[in-house]
């Protein structure tokens, strides 16, 4: 199994995933952007995205998608919940992507990204209202547990946990308690530390 | 079961996987416009105050990917979901669609269609459009080679894939893509998915 990475980039999410299911892997570092034309993963991935996952014959790119799939994959992992039981679950791995995420980008780009001239205050300021509220949901959610389902850790808690170091940097984390310990707990886990050093 | 429901909404991709599933559901239509969706009791099952949710039994789900992959996991098993080990394009592209290729389509609605005409910006249209298009070439080139999205298997992942595409295409965003117009006039053809879009319910 061969996983495409940058550091410091959506691909740590993939690298944590990976060492939270302990999967014997190669682990092919990229300078971003100029080493994302290298040719094994253009094989792999014509379009040169990280994370890029090879299993096989099996192709993952979408680091939600490649969070659920090594939980899957390795079952032993016990990261993910019986078939039968994933209502929350799924719940959170899309909540993430679909409901936290877009206020984020947008705050992101007219903060930081774009060229200043182009940078709308009145989008960011939008953004973060947005961001706040969304933000404020998952506060009350952790407010009577330790991890998104409950008492265990798992693969949710990587893509929640991952999305949360960006905000985090951005500092938009302060006032949401629940939230900051949340994140203190899962980024103390031993595999994000593997999956941040060099 | 009850799905919370609204006509020509992301509703009908639960409702399709529960007609392709037989499963027995009741429908609880909702008038977004008279604000169903911010009355205390809905708050409670999502307080994001959007449709659809799910309620099945004790257990409540947000989310329409969420909700297609939750049932093609509870109910008959391995018929609309790979098995575990094999759900690299399953999970790839019911996220792509999700958090990466609907976020054109709702920029575009929203400066096409919905927002008032003086709030509308072209160049944000001109933008998504442009980005839409790589996206869709994403999809267009997996599916040169193979039937859905799995290979030879229709899945759920099809239902959400379709479903994106379904809306583009109302808004004539496929013209370019004829692999991908095939496709969706495939899965038009089934059943359940006439099922789930013929009936119009009353309020919603």
């Amino acid at each position: 199994m061969k996983l495409f990475f940058c550091p410091q980039t959506r691909a740590v999410s993939s690298r944590w995933a990976m060492e939270e299911v302990a999967a014997p892997h190669e682990l092919i570092r990229l300078k971003f952007p100029e080493e994302l034309v290298h040719p094994d993963l253009r094989a792999a991935n014509p379009l040169g995205q990280v994370p890029t996952l090879v299993d096989g014959d099996q192709v993952v790119t979408e680091s939600s998608a490649i969070a659920l799939y090594l939980a899957d994959r390795f079952p032993a992992s016990s990261l993910a919940p019986a078939q039968d039981l994933r209502h929350e679950y799924y719940q959170w791995a899309f909540f993430v992507g679909a409901a936290l995420e877009p206020h984020l980008l947008e705050f992101f780009l007219h903060t930081v990204r774009l060229p200043e001239g182009e940078r709308s205050a009145e989008r960011a300021a939008k953004a973060k209202e947005g961001f706040d509220r969304v933000l404020g949901i998952v506060n009350d959610h952790l407010a009577t547990r330790e991890y998104l389902l409950g008492e265990k850790f798992s693969m949710v808690d990587v893509i929640l946990g991952s999305i949360l170091g960006w905000a985090q940097m951005m500092n938009l984390l302060a006032g949401f308690d629940h939230v900051r310990a949340y994140f203190k707990r899962v980024r103390s886990r031993p595999a994000f530390e593997r999956a941040v050093q060099d | 079961m009850k799905l919370y429901y609204s006509k020509q909404s992301r509703s009908t991709r639960p409702r399709w996987v529960l007609e392709e599933l037989g499963l027995d559901y009741e429908i609880v239509p909702m008038d977004l416009r008279a604000g169903d969706q911010r009355q205390p009791e809905f708050r409670k099952l999502n307080p994001l105050t959007q449709i659809p949710v799910l309620e099945d039994g004790d257990r409540v789900v947000c989310e329409s990917g969420a909700i297609c992959l939750y049932l093609a996991d509870r109910y008959c098993p391995g018929q609309l979901a790979p098995a575990l080990d094999q759900r690299g394009d399953y999970y790839r592209f019911s996220f792509f669609i999700y958090n990466t290729l609907e976020h054109q389509l709702v920029e575009i609605f929203l400066h096409t269609r919905f927002l008032p005409e003086e709030q509308r910006k072209p160049e944000r249209v001109a933008k998504a459009k442009e980005l839409l298009k790589e996206r869709l070439q994403i999809v267009a080139d997996h599916l040169a080679e193979r039937q859905f999205i799995t290979a030879d298997k229709f899945t759920a992942a099809d239902v959400l894939v379709g479903s994106a595409l379904d809306w583009a295409d109302m808004q004539g965003l496929l013209t370019e893509f004829a692999g991908l117009r095939d496709y969706l006039e495939r899965l038009k053809a089934r059943p359940a998915y006439q099922r789930a879009h013929e009936v119009e319910v009353a309020k919603s």
